[in-house]
């Protein structure tokens, strides 16, 4: 008696066969009680599904979806273009020419500065009272910013997941802890990272190491407030950084880098080996 | 855009909100998930072949934008929210009393499998779609389709039967 297999009877459960292939698997489950009772598998795992997902919160599809396909909304569709022009605006001027863009969520809410024109934007964001104070850790030159000093450093060898912290004018710490490094399409090396400080707040940014071996900051915005109390930082929204997210799936070359990939490369000052 | 295109995507929706759910667990995510697919599809309705399913077309992006979201959180050590699922899971007394599967036990179910099979579950199970369906949203073989199907179920059944209602309302997260 030949044997049903699995998806014999997951395809039979599901409708999947011709008349006569049902058919056979009929007669061979006649006198086969083990094959209907693992008929269940699958039973159990279609029907009760349909059921429990059948739930009216689907049907209620918020107002912000469905705006998207208002026909009349000349808004929804310059919305959709200029959050398109937007990103490529900001990855022009933050040296990533030549990209095909998709417009994604993520810019609904973007209110970047392009980075051109936005050093005081950026100054602003970077949380730090006075230029001075700044140029501890950031430099400006012809239009770009560069990590200097105790953050330059931290980029350049601190393994992602891991913090690496130092003590700002006024002693106060910052930290910076990078989360994951890749190589964009532009063949850079590149790090997103959270840098916190302890007064201001936590920011999240995005650092690009040119083949002179400077980082320069592609992106940085804030995303906790530092808390009242401890100076510890609260997360304003749960540290989502939508806008960064949608720029690194627009730079990013294949996928992120492995930690033992990334450990070869911060030990040969990242320039990969012959 | 044609109207009636606008209109079949508008009715799609809730089948893709259905699907996003089942991948990530909690609404939040998913409708995040959505929107993105709407305003992809919107702008590369060009490369849609007509006479090719729509909905199909949009479950594909949809079912892009959550690998690239996984991989990206992976790497940055993120887990999947499922505190949701959780709570969904320990009020529905009422389907425990009658012994019957809740939502959030299904959902939780779902988030132990591998990412491809919680797409091919849900595309299948859930949104009705033909194994020929789903082997074009997910790029693959019939076959590969069927055993991957056929290993989830099983995956899935025997953490229904096992699964002990109240159990969890604790902070359990289930890595990605």
């Amino acid at each position: 008696m030949s044997k049903l297999t699995d998806e014999q009877l997951m395809a039979y459960v599901d409708g999947e066969l011709c008349p006569e292939e049902a058919k056979a698997v009929e007669e061979l489950l006649a006198d086969n009680p083990d094959a209907v009772a693992r008929m269940e598998v699958f039973t159990s795992t279609k029907e009760p599904l349909v059921e429990v997902f059948n739930h009216p919160a689907f049907e209620a599809v918020p107002k912000y979806l469905l705006d998207i396909f208002e026909p009349n909304s000349e808004k929804q569709a310059s919305a959709v273009t200029s959050k398109k022009g937007l990103l490529q605006g900001l990855l022009g001027t933050m040296g990533f020419d030549g990209f095909r863009l998709s417009p994604s969520i993520a810019f609904s809410a973007l209110v970047l500065v392009s980075m051109g024109g936005g050093a005081g934007w950026l100054l602003g964001r970077m949380g730090v009272e006075n230029q001075a104070a700044n140029q501890q850790f950031i430099a400006f030159e012809s239009g770009k910013i560069r990590a200097t000093g105790a953050f330059g450093e931290a980029l350049e060898h601190t393994p992602s997941s891991t913090v690496s912290s130092w003590s700002s004018q006024g002693n106060k710490r910052v930290s910076l802890k990078p989360l994951l490094s890749f190589r964009s399409t532009n063949q850079q090396y590149c790090r997103q990272y959270e840098l916190s400080n302890e007064k201001i707040g936590s920011f999240a940014g995005l650092a690009c190491r040119d083949t002179g071996g400077v980082w320069h900051i592609k992106m940085h915005q804030q995303i906790a407030s530092a808390g009242p109390q401890d100076g510890r930082t609260v997360p304003a929204n749960g540290r989502r950084t939508p806008e960064l997210d949608a720029v690194v799936d627009q730079i990013i070359e294949g996928p992120a880098m492995g930690a033992e990939e990334e450990m070869k490369l911060i030990q040969n000052q990242w320039q990969k080996k012959p | 855009m044609s109207d009636s295109i606008r209109a079949e995507m508008v009715g799609i929706l809730p089948r893709l909100r259905r699907y996003a759910y089942a991948l990530t667990g909690n609404l939040h995510d998913a409708d995040d998930i959505v929107q993105e697919t709407c305003l992809r599809a919107l702008a590369r309705l060009d490369q849609w072949q007509r006479g090719t399913r729509l909905d199909s077309w949009m479950y594909r992006i949809a079912q892009n934008i959550y690998f690239d979201r996984c991989r990206a959180a992976k790497v940055r050590g993120e887990t999947v929210d499922l505190d949701e699922a959780y709570e969904l899971m320990s009020v529905d007394g009422r389907q425990e009393m009658e012994n019957r599967l809740s939502l959030g036990e299904a959902l939780v179910g779902i988030a132990q499998l591998p990412q491809e099979q919680r797409s091919l579950i849900t595309l299948v199970c859930i949104n009705g779609l033909s194994y020929k369906e789903a082997a074009q949203v997910a790029e693959i073989p019939l076959g590969t389709v069927m055993s991957r199907l056929a290993r989830a179920r099983i995956a899935l059944h025997e953490h229904i039967s096992k699964s002990e209602p109240q159990v969890s309302s604790s902070k359990v997260r289930g890595h990605l």
